[in-house]
């Protein structure tokens, strides 16, 4: 890897493609989360690309971890510019009645593709608060600066987005059971 | 606990999602927007203008060492004419060199010497007045020497001698005749001198006045955005600081490099009013009696208005680094000199950072690094320029200079997609001191 990222940052074609191939799962995972749909998360996963080849030589990082996070921070900050961009977040969306999920069934083991479905029914904010959070691992602080919300609406929106989820996954258990 | 475990799991899931298209077609959709190889225009640029004036200085050096030499050589010797051997073996008494160290005349080392060294080949050695070597040696040195022989076995029998001072006084009509000889044998149809470049030095320093262009890079209309981004950002000082290198020919060309620092300041100035109405409980009525007591109080509900205002204030800060490149023509008059020159500016770096509105008019901080690059680009590309420049002397080789100068950019600062497109025209005042460098 660290070979890797000298050659691309001497931007060697043939590593930027070795570079694609490696990251492109790692990096689709979080476009995806990000992204309205399938397609969005692939022109995403492109401009992500194009970004980091072409900043790469401002990257410090040497050793793959570093990188990754380098890079999962790129195809984080553009995601949310082009959310920005085209106006789709929006906070109009009111938030669901929920209950309080109980019981083991909700925590059956989970597909991505399923979680992807559950993701896309609560609304946009919440959902975007939820991917910060919970899987890049962000910071009340950091979602506030980056979706440029109130820290404590990060904390709001984040604990509805968690009793939402778990709504969605108690109704989909249910009707896997009657159904 | 099972909470955690919840999301342990959805992480999990999310590590690695392939992403239904092949690794092939995400690079060929990619690969043209890649960076190639790294041009290095600028660096070429700067080692061409370096190239240019180091041409210039070589050029100059050369002409004069050139033209020192030139015709004497290439002009024949006839007996009639060679009044040099005729006259110069008992004139020539300067305080040359000794024999040994320049035996012969082809080790010239210097301008005047070479001159003289076209006569030495002709002559006898000299007696030097500057060692104590016997002359016998440096009778030896040069077999063809037609001077009489010294029967002075020392420098200082020599110098006792009085004959000397009237050959000495003598040496000043012997130069001028050889110089008559020297310019009759020149020919005509010898190559025309070329011209002559000179250095000059410029460190300058001055105020700058900077006009922001924004402009809607896309279809939707803008102008309340760019408003309100005009309200919050207050233009202050600014300044450049400047090194310029200028060759300049007899002809009045001018050519010129250098590198540019300028700073232009801003202040954000962002205020927002927050209106706040709730309704409180408060005394609405109070009886008092005759002593002034209260002996009755009546609590009612009003409305009541919180006005809250946030204030944020922010200097904003844009560095550009230029390498100005640029040609033009001198006029020197008898008191001072002007210029007019005109050429590219090469940005080199450029960075802001400060704070913003953004197109929801909310204050953003900005920095144009890869952290933060969804405004501005991290290079501000080409401009031109045209700078009128005023000389006057102080010295033979310092003069005063103010050089007012106007910069036209031809590239935004900012990433194409984003709203607004920002450019700087400025208009700056340099002063400062232009030194004539001579060189070695």
């Amino acid at each position: 890897m660290k070979r890797l990222i000298r050659a691309c940052k001497e931007l060697d074609r043939k590593a930027q493609k070795e570079m694609v191939h490696h990251l492109s799962p790692f990096l689709f995972s979080i476009c995806r989360r990000y992204a309205a749909s399938h397609e969005d998360a692939q022109d995403l996963l492109q401009e992500v690309f194009i970004l980091i080849f072409n900043n790469i030589e401002e990257c410090l990082a040497t050793e793959a971890p570093a990188f990754k996070a380098w890079c999962r921070r790129i195809a984080i900050n553009c995601a949310l510019a082009k959310k920005r961009k085209k106006q789709l977040m929006t906070t109009n969306k009111a938030p669901m009645d929920y209950q309080y999920a109980k019981g083991p069934a909700i925590y059956a083991k989970l597909e991505a593709e399923a979680i992807l479905r559950l993701l896309d029914k609560i609304p946009e904010q919440y959902r975007m608060v939820f991917n910060l959070s919970i899987i890049d691992g962000y910071a009340h602080s950091e979602i506030a600066e980056l979706l440029q919300i109130k820290e404590s609406s990060s904390r709001t929106f984040l604990v509805r987005a968690r009793q939402q989820m778990q709504k969605l996954i108690t109704q989909q258990q249910q009707q896997k059971y009657t159904g | 606990m099972k909470q955690q475990d919840f999301e342990n799991q959805i992480r999990q899931a999310f590590e690695h999602y392939p992403p239904g298209m092949s690794d092939d077609e995400i690079w060929d959709n990619i690969e043209p927007h890649l960076k190639k190889k790294k041009r290095r225009r600028w660096i070429i640029w700067f080692f061409f203008g370096l190239g240019v004036l180091i041409s210039g200085i070589a050029l100059n050096q050369y002409q004069t060492s050139n033209r020192m030499i030139e015709a004497p050589v290439s002009a024949p010797v006839t007996p009639a004419n060679d009044i040099i051997n005729q006259t110069a073996a008992p004139l020539v008494i300067t305080p040359e060199p000794s024999a040994e160290d320049k035996p012969h005349a082809s080790k010239a080392e210097t301008k005047d010497n070479r001159q003289k060294e076209i006569f030495i080949t002709r002559q006898p050695a000299k007696p030097s007045l500057s060692t104590n070597a016997p002359l016998e040696l440096m009778e030896e040195t040069v077999p063809e020497a037609k001077t009489p022989k010294f029967t002075a076995r020392s420098v200082e029998a020599l110098s006792a001698l009085p004959v000397l001072e009237f050959n000495v006084a003598a040496i000043d009509d012997q130069e001028e005749e050889k110089e008559r000889v020297l310019k009759k044998r020149k020919k005509p149809t010898t190559k025309p001198l070329r011209t002559q470049w000179h250095t000059f030095l410029q460190p300058s320093a001055g105020p700058l006045l900077a006009y922001k262009a924004m402009t809607a890079n896309s279809d939707f209309d803008l102008s309340s955005y760019r408003t309100n981004r005009r309200e919050t950002e207050k233009q202050l000082e600014a300044f450049s600081i400047a090194f310029h290198t200028q060759v300049q020919n007899s002809k009045g060309l001018l050519l010129t490099i250098g590198m540019e620092y300028q700073r232009l300041n801003e202040r954000f100035d962002y205020r927002r009013l927050e209106f706040d109405q709730s309704t409180i409980i408060t005394p609405i009525t109070i009886t008092e009696n005759a002593l002034g007591e209260v002996i009755r109080t009546t609590l009612g509900t009003v409305q009541s208005t919180t006005t809250l205002e946030h204030r944020i204030q922010h200097h904003n800060h844009y560095n550009f680094i230029y390498v100005p490149i640029g040609a033009g023509k001198i006029w020197h008059r008898p008191k001072n000199s002007w210029s007019l020159l005109g050429g590219v500016d090469l940005n080199v770096a450029f960075q802001m950072k400060g704070r913003l509105l953004n197109e929801n008019s909310a204050p953003i901080s900005v920095e144009n690094s890869w952290r933060r690059n969804d405004v501005f680009k991290r290079k501000a590309g080409t401009g031109l320029w045209l700078a009128v420049g005023y000389y006057r002397p102080i010295n033979k080789q310092l003069s005063w200079s103010v050089t007012p100068k106007i910069q036209l950019p031809l590239n935004d600062l900012t990433l194409d997609d984003y709203a607004l497109s920002q450019r700087y025209f400025r208009l700056s005042l340099n002063m400062g001191v232009r030194y004539y460098w001579e060189g070695e």
